[in-house]
């Protein structure tokens, strides 16, 4: 399950930092920077690795990698708005290269379940990611809620989660997708 | 009720079965005819694909306390950026005033000196409060390409890429910026902006 925020009446209502500022903060020593870095991404570089075909021990070893090389990059990373693209690229490289080590002492039926997007739809995976980050906030979490959590949960559990009614969530969805649609044609990835 | 050309939100409950028959049969007759309802179809229907190729796995509670602790370990962190302060040599609103002047910001030269080399920036009043702001940056170790940050009490606003020869440019910006930061190589120089006069 997707943890999301706390319901509305709990919230206090300021904006999010961008991946930019936490790198900023990060490159400042700022521990909570880190953390919250940590929360934005660590659900989509794990889910990259394991999508690329490693069990979850070697997916949990992968994801930690990515953030050591994100730790070492931070006086380099320069563009710093398409930090998930980054985050994600760097995963499956790392993934793709421990795959091909541990399939040397595995047999072919033991081996997991490999998924090779082509180039194009992974450049679409990237350019999303990258658009729900410019998105952020309550709709990337909604989105996320709503169209990229496994468990798929209702209606209603993302309405009770979010604090809203049930007839809020569609048309708030409705927006946050018009939102998206704007910033990706924008970039003209999609 | 539909409208004639349905909302994009309508559209996204058509393509995820969420209305009536009578509803999803308007709905499809206007996309069948209208090539911007077809175009906003084809993005849901693009966006809803490209979200299945990855679903968001939640890694294990262990893993995420192994990836916060990654920082309070000083091995992995890369050496501690110094970012210089920048010494303001000249505000031409000092210069022909003796004090500064809302008045003379129209056209503003200001210049500063660091460590590292001199920068100086053009400042011209670009109204509704905003300027537009004109660099060139003089390393004392040669020029080269450099990132132009802005800031606002610390967050950051606005970034432009210099030219070779260290020329920058950026327009419309809010005079309540107040921080300026150069980033080439290992040098982070930082001067603090005065532009709330404009």
């Amino acid at each position: 399950m997707i943890p999301l925020r706390p319901p509305r009446a709990s919230r206090v209502q300021v904006a999010e930092p961008t991946d930019a500022e936490l790198l900023e903060r990060c490159r400042r020593r700022d521990g909570e920077a880190w953390n919250l870095l940590v929360t934005r991404y660590e659900r989509l570089v794990y889910s990259v690795a394991r999508r690329n075909g490693l069990s979850e021990e070697d997916a949990a070893d992968v994801t930690q990698g990515t953030f050591v090389a994100l730790l070492d990059a931070l006086g380099r990373l320069r563009d710093e708005e398409r930090l998930a693209s980054w985050l994600m690229t760097v995963t499956r490289r790392q993934a793709w290269r421990v795959r091909n080590l541990s399939r040397r002492d595995v047999q072919l039926e033991q081996a997991p379940d490999i998924v090779d997007d082509s180039s194009e739809d992974w450049a679409a995976v990237l350019a999303l990611h990258d658009g729900l980050a410019e998105l952020g906030g309550t709709c990337r979490s909604l989105l996320e809620a709503l169209y990229l959590d496994p468990e798929s949960p209702s209606y209603a559990e993302i309405a009770a989660r979010f604090g809203r009614s049930i007839g809020g969530i569609g048309p708030l969805r409705g927006r946050c997708l018009e939102k998206l649609r704007a910033i990706l044609t924008e970039d003209e990835a999609w | 009720m539909v409208t004639r050309r349905p909302t994009f939100t309508e559209i996204v409950d058509w393509i995820e079965g969420r209305l009536s028959d009578e509803q999803a049969d308007r709905v499809a007759a206007v996309v069948a005819a209208d090539d911007s309802s077809a175009d906003a179809a084809a993005w849901m229907t693009q966006f809803l694909a490209d979200a299945r190729r990855l679903p968001l796995e939640t890694p294990p509670p262990a893993l995420s306390a192994r990836l916060r602790a990654l920082f309070d370990d000083a091995s992995n962190l890369p050496p501690e950026v110094r970012w210089a302060s920048a010494r303001l040599l000249y505000d031409t609103r000092e210069a022909m005033t003796g004090t500064r002047s809302a008045d003379l910001l129209d056209h503003t030269h200001l210049a500063f000196e660091t460590e590292h080399g001199r920068f100086v920036v053009e400042v011209r009043r670009a109204g509704g409060g905003e300027v537009d702001l004109h660099g060139l940056l003089l390393l004392d170790d040669g020029s080269a390409a450099a990132d132009v940050t802005l800031l606002e009490a610390g967050a950051v606003r606005r970034r432009a890429r210099t030219t070779a020869d260290g020329r920058f440019e950026l327009t419309q910006v809010p005079v309540t910026i107040d921080e300026l930061r150069i980033a080439v190589r290992d040098v982070r120089v930082s001067a603090t902006l005065d532009l709330a006069q404009a």
